[in-house]
């Protein structure tokens, strides 16, 4: 591990598990974010990304079992007592989450949801905090928010709603902004305009981010590093940059390969197979069974990240052997299954 | 830390208003029947045109006239203006009965399902143990240990149907509490306090507002039946409950004495019972 700079934000060694132990879900995930940094992370549904956002609020359900360190300017987020968890979260750390449908109060005005937000951190009175509301609500882009902030959540639109669980999440002005796929619940246009303002809101309050998404080219978009999750661990870290366009790991690489935006004519490439349950992750590489450069040594141990330079780190021994790898449509036609990525 | 007042999602009027006014035959007619009756308790006085224990042993027993709408019992005092003074003691016990259990078990039960565990154990336990009982049963009990009165009938209805509220808010609460606006606001910081009374109370409640319009209906029937039965309200302060029990006596040659006060328990569960439909239609709707 680099050394991080102590007010960001530094996972190391993170394990989530249910059931006493006996299903993991996240396994040994490390990465650190500087401040006013954007960090992705990117995986299909199951691969432990959003568990790993939700530990950072500590807002795991209480089945889970956490092990590992988190620290956010060199405190330990997991040894805080509740109190102090209570009082770091929405003031210095706030998670936009990603259905707006569900995550506002329905009987709260939106104008009072964010106000809220304001008076529980700070001595304020209420007609100020309304004022403030109003305000932010105009720079996430809700327009006549002064006469709007009245409004109950069923009167906006998803987009609406979810420009109100950002204003939520940046009234206290946090340090650290976790975005739980935030996007995944609106329409593509609707789409980037909440992006933009996630992004613009972010540089302006020089805040970090860590943006949670299974779609790596809105990851793409936003982050200065991204890391790769596949059945609980980060196959691969590193600049956004060289992930995407030097990808050292299969799985990055057939992620990118089966974008719609990336593939040539004719048949989307998939990759074959689904990835495992949890409860049944290998020892060994996870991803060695849909891999096409698998060999037994693959299968043997567990695979280390392995350190290629400028941060760049990937779980695969088969790095020199990558440029080889072909993902056809084919392949899926042969392997007779069909998945999603 | 702020107020941890309850609010609720319009200003209290405004909301009553939308109610009152959206369509809907039954729920007109629950509303403008309940007014009614409320507008009857409060000018009981001007309404009724003699005192409710004013005696005139002359025209004792006399069945209705235009003088006496309702008759006169053996005493000689008018039916009429004692079912009228009645309403005043049978929608307090109404008011009562519903207000002070409804406060004490939406709480335990927003307590029990918020924070679950053992606390939530013993208070199921509880519950089980007082829905066990026939409610009247328990009631009539626990009025004949503290002795008869209207106080000790509060204090009985309200140890007794404090559960109902309970397990009704018990239950949503347990839903509420994961959907994804409770977790946000854990998120945000808020205090457990401050999400169980501001976020989740506001969402459950309405069940146990409907719940309140039966159980009203319910706790002025349980004050009439001690009334009848000499625990309740003390003759000869008029209680519809008391005067059935007066005129029973009398029942087959002076059916007055009995039918009214009836018909004015049945007039107020009917109208209670249409504005409690109506209300769980309307938050239905509101709902989706």
């Amino acid at each position: 591990m680099s050394t991080a700079d102590s007010s960001g934000l530094a996972v190391e060694d993170l394990t989530i598990a249910f059931q006493g132990g006996r299903t993991p879900v996240v396994r040994g995930v490390s990465f650190e974010i500087a401040p006013g940094e954007a960090f992705g992370l990117v995986g299909e549904s199951g691969s432990g990304k959003t568990l790993t956002c939700r530990s950072v609020l500590g807002l795991l359900p209480p089945a889970a079992e956490i092990g590992g360190s988190i620290r956010l300017g060199g405190r330990s987020l997991l040894d805080l007592s509740n109190r102090e968890m209570q009082q770091l979260r929405g003031s210095e750390i706030s998670m936009v989450f990603q259905d707006p449908m569900t995550a506002l109060n329905p009987v709260l005005r939106v104008g009072d949801s964010v106000a809220q937000v304001i008076q529980s951190h700070r001595r304020i009175d209420r007609r100020a905090a309304r004022r403030e509301a109003v305000e932010i609500m105009g720079r996430v882009g809700i327009r006549d928010a002064a006469r709007r902030w009245r409004s109950y959540p069923h009167e906006f639109s998803g987009g609406m709603r979810q420009r109100i669980v950002i204003a939520m999440a940046l009234a206290s002005q946090p340090t650290l902004l976790l975005a739980d796929e935030p996007t995944t619940a609106l329409d593509v246009i609707v789409q980037a305009g909440i992006l933009r303002v996630i992004d613009r809101l972010r540089r302006e309050e020089s805040m970090s981010l860590l943006l949670v998404s299974h779609d790596i080219s809105i990851v793409a978009g936003m982050c200065d590093r991204v890391g790769v999750m596949y059945a609980g661990q980060l196959v691969e870290i590193g600049p956004t940059a060289e992930v995407l366009f030097r990808p050292r790991h299969p799985y990055t690489r057939a992620l990118i390969e089966s974008l719609p935006e990336a593939a040539a004519e004719g048949l989307l490439p998939t990759i074959p197979g689904s990835p495992p349950e949890p409860g049944n992750f290998p020892e060994s590489c996870a991803f060695a069974p849909r891999c096409p450069l698998v060999t037994a040594e693959c299968r043997a141990a567990p695979i280390p990240l392995v350190p290629l330079g400028a941060g760049h780190e990937s779980r695969c021994i088969h790095i020199d052997r990558l440029h080889a790898m072909h993902l056809s449509p084919e392949t899926e036609l042969v392997a007779g299954e069909s998945d999603v990525v | 830390m702020t107020d941890y007042a309850i609010r609720f999602p319009t200003s209290g009027a405004r909301a009553a208003w939308r109610f009152a006014s959206s369509p809907g035959w039954s729920r007109r007619i629950g509303v403008a029947g309940v007014v009614l009756l409320v507008l009857v308790a409060l000018f009981a006085p001007l309404i009724a045109p003699y005192g409710p224990n004013d005696q005139d042993l002359v025209t004792g027993l006399h069945g209705p006239t235009w003088s006496h709408l309702f008759g006169t019992n053996q005493l000689g005092e008018d039916i009429f203006s004692r079912v009228v003074y009645a309403s005043r003691i049978d929608l307090q016990i109404g008011i009562v009965g519903v207000t002070v259990p409804f406060v004490i078990g939406t709480t335990i039960g927003l307590f029990a399902g918020y924070y679950g565990g053992w606390l939530d154990t013993i208070i199921g336990r509880v519950i089980d143990i007082f829905t066990a009982f026939p409610f009247l049963v328990l009631v009539i009990a626990i009025v004949a240990m503290l002795g008869p009165g209207l106080r000790n009938l509060y204090i009985a209805i309200a140890v007794v149907s404090w559960v109902a509220y309970a397990r009704i808010v018990r239950g949503e609460t347990l839903s509420a509490k994961r959907r994804e606006y409770v977790v946000a606001a854990h998120g945000l910081g808020y205090s457990g306090l401050r999400i169980m009374f501001r976020h989740v109370l506001p969402n459950v409640i309405a069940p146990a507002i409907v719940f309140s319009m039966s159980d009203f209906v319910l706790d002025i029937v349980a004050g009439a039946s001690l009334g009848f039965f000499g625990l309740g309200v003390q003759p000869p302060q008029a209680e519809w409950g008391v005067m059935i029990a007066d005129g029973r006596n009398f029942i087959t040659t002076a059916p007055w004495l009995v039918v009214f006060p009836g018909l004015a328990i049945v007039v107020v569960g009917f109208f209670f019972s249409l504005l409690g439909d109506g209300l769980a239609d309307y938050i239905r709707r509101v709902d989706r």
